[in-house]
């Protein structure tokens, strides 16, 4: 794991935690990922206070955000991460067992990127994590405030490392 | 004050300005063990009946002030007593005129004095069973209501906690078929066929899970989605079904015979789930048709009603299962002859119910079938 990744999860069950980490290995993103089991725990982080205190500044290019946590809803922590102006331009994907409609409404009115239902299938699964990964973490240009992307060039298809 | 004691006394009003005549009227009428009120006058009676329910009125006409037919006049004026049964008591010298004045003014009967006590007896004890009668159904459709009210609130819960479990079953069955499939890359080359064959049942029954458990969830989502509906013209519906399907049948030869639909008020996008569901069925059943012919068209002799109809020339079904095919994971055929989980036909009798209507089915086996759906006329715009 390195100092300065580029994705946080935020998830609070091992399984799923486990099935996203092998869904990001295909872009060989799992090293760039920070879990935080609850969402006191991602604003820790995002916040450099509590245990990441002595973390290197900057932020991740993405925030894969589970919805239902314990302690503090996904909701919450986007409404804490838009309201905060040093966080509030980091890509956000809702990545979520919930269907439901309200929390999509809910989740597009405070301002996430994306809306992702987590597919039951596994096939489907592995990619759309692996593609939503690669995208936000390789594809596109973080907004500004971001890790710096030290090792993309060197993980690019062409030259594996 | 209501009409009827709980002992099952009712209360009989008798308005007579003489107190003998009440007299004469109260012993005749004892022996009915009703309750039995006095007036004594038109403004008294309108008093009391302003308190009170009663199941007769019996009424003298001659009155000093306000006589019985200005009486009865606005006895009937109020709402709750206009339906009270009133009869009238007069003198014999009373005209026809007089009495044409009398059921003018609402009575049900008019008797001339003095009048047999036992005719007396048998004319209000008449009364006295409708006014009995009517509160027991009163009181019978309170209860009914009442039940209506729990079933609704029942229904409503059982449908959200299948939502809710449904919902909740897709965490764990994404579990398993995230490990399954990562068990089955693992073992990659390791597998022997006896293993493969238990990997590949394995995960044939957790999608199968997964089938199951989405077709609750849209099931479960047409019984609380709101219903919009509009002016709809069935035809444009049916002919964009059949396109969407057209590539799914493939190279099979089907021929599609199309009647002039009718247009009705319903909500298009769940009218277009039924269809699909109706219309997706018979290409399914005719899979093992050379050549499949479905046709659909509009049902015209219904009288009160307005639909359509799905015919297929396919495997059909068994009709004494007919009450079957309709329930909620229902299958009258094999997983190996067609493919499905049952949960179509419950979803077109639900959307059905929800415009008021209804679906039946007509079938044999290996000749076909035919299902109809109809709709009440009031949605027709």
């Amino acid at each position: 794991m390195n100092d300065l990744p580029r994705i946080l999860l935020v998830e609070d069950d091992p399984k799923d935690v486990a099935l996203t980490l092998k869904a990001l290995e295909r872009f060989n993103l799992a090293n760039e990922v920070t879990v935080a089991r609850d969402g006191v725990e991602a604003l820790d982080f995002l916040f450099c206070r509590g245990n990441y205190s002595r973390r290197p500044p900057g932020n991740p290019a993405v925030v894969l955000l589970d919805l239902k946590l314990p302690k503090m809803d996904g909701l919450e922590v986007l409404r804490i991460l838009r309201g905060t102006e040093a966080l509030r331009m980091i890509p956000v994907v809702i990545l979520t067992s919930s269907g439901e409609d309200r929390d999509r409404i809910e989740g597009y009115r405070l301002g996430t990127n994306a809306y992702v239902v987590k597919p039951v299938h596994f096939a489907t699964f592995m990619e759309s994590v692996a593609c939503l990964g690669g995208f936000w973490a390789i594809v596109n240009a973080p907004p500004p405030g971001s890790f710096p992307n030290f090792g993309a060039l060197a993980r690019r298809p062409s030259n594996p490392q | 004050m209501d009409e009827k004691r709980p002992d099952g006394q009712v209360n009989i009003l008798l308005v007579d300005d003489q107190p003998e005549g009440l007299l004469v009227l109260e012993s005749a009428l004892a022996p009915l063990g009703q309750r039995l009120s006095r007036a004594h006058s038109g403004a008294d009676a309108l008093r009391q009946v302003l308190a009170a329910d009663f199941a007769a009125i019996l009424l003298d006409v001659q009155m000093p002030g306000m006589d019985g037919y200005e009486t009865a006049e606005a006895i009937r004026s109020r709402e709750r007593s206009r339906n009270t049964p009133i009869l009238f008591l007069t003198a014999h010298h009373t005209s026809e005129v007089q009495i044409f004045h009398g059921y003018a003014s609402g009575a049900v009967d008019f008797l001339i004095k003095p009048c047999s006590a036992e005719i007396l007896r048998s004319k209000v004890k008449v009364f006295v069973e409708l006014a009995r009668q009517s509160e027991a159904l009163k009181e019978l459709n309170q209860e009914l209501e009442l039940l209506n009210a729990r079933l609704g609130a029942t229904n409503r819960e059982l449908e959200a906690f299948s939502y809710s479990v449904s919902h909740d079953l897709r965490a764990p069955l994404r579990h398993v078929n995230g490990f399954l499939g990562l068990l089955e890359e693992h073992l990659e080359g390791l597998m022997d066929e006896e293993g493969r064959s238990y990997m590949s049942r394995a995960q044939g029954a957790s999608q199968r899970m997964g089938q199951l458990i989405d077709d609750i969830l849209g099931f479960s989502r047409l019984a609380r989605q709101d219903l919009m509906k509009t002016r709809l013209d069935l035809n444009p519906l049916a002919r964009a079904v059949i396109e969407e399907m057209e590539p799914e049948a493939g190279d099979r030869k089907i021929e599609w015979r199309i009647g002039d639909l009718p247009t009705i008020q319903g909500d298009p996008s769940l009218l277009r789930a039924a269809f699909a569901n109706l219309l997706g069925n018979a290409v399914k059943f005719t899979g093992h048709k050379p050549e499949a012919v479905i046709e659909m068209g509009p049902l015209d002799d219904l009288g009160a009603e307005v639909g359509v109809f799905v015919r297929d020339n396919g495997a059909g079904f068994d009709p004494a299962y007919a009450h079957k095919l309709f329930g909620v994971f229902q299958r009258l055929h094999l997983d190996d002859e067609f493919e499905g989980t049952g949960i179509g036909l419950a979803n077109v009798q639900r959307i059905a119910q929800r415009h008021g209507g209804r679906v039946w089915a007509e079938g044999n086996p290996g000749e076909g079938a035919t299902f109809y759906l109809a709709f009440p006329k009031e949605t027709q715009p």
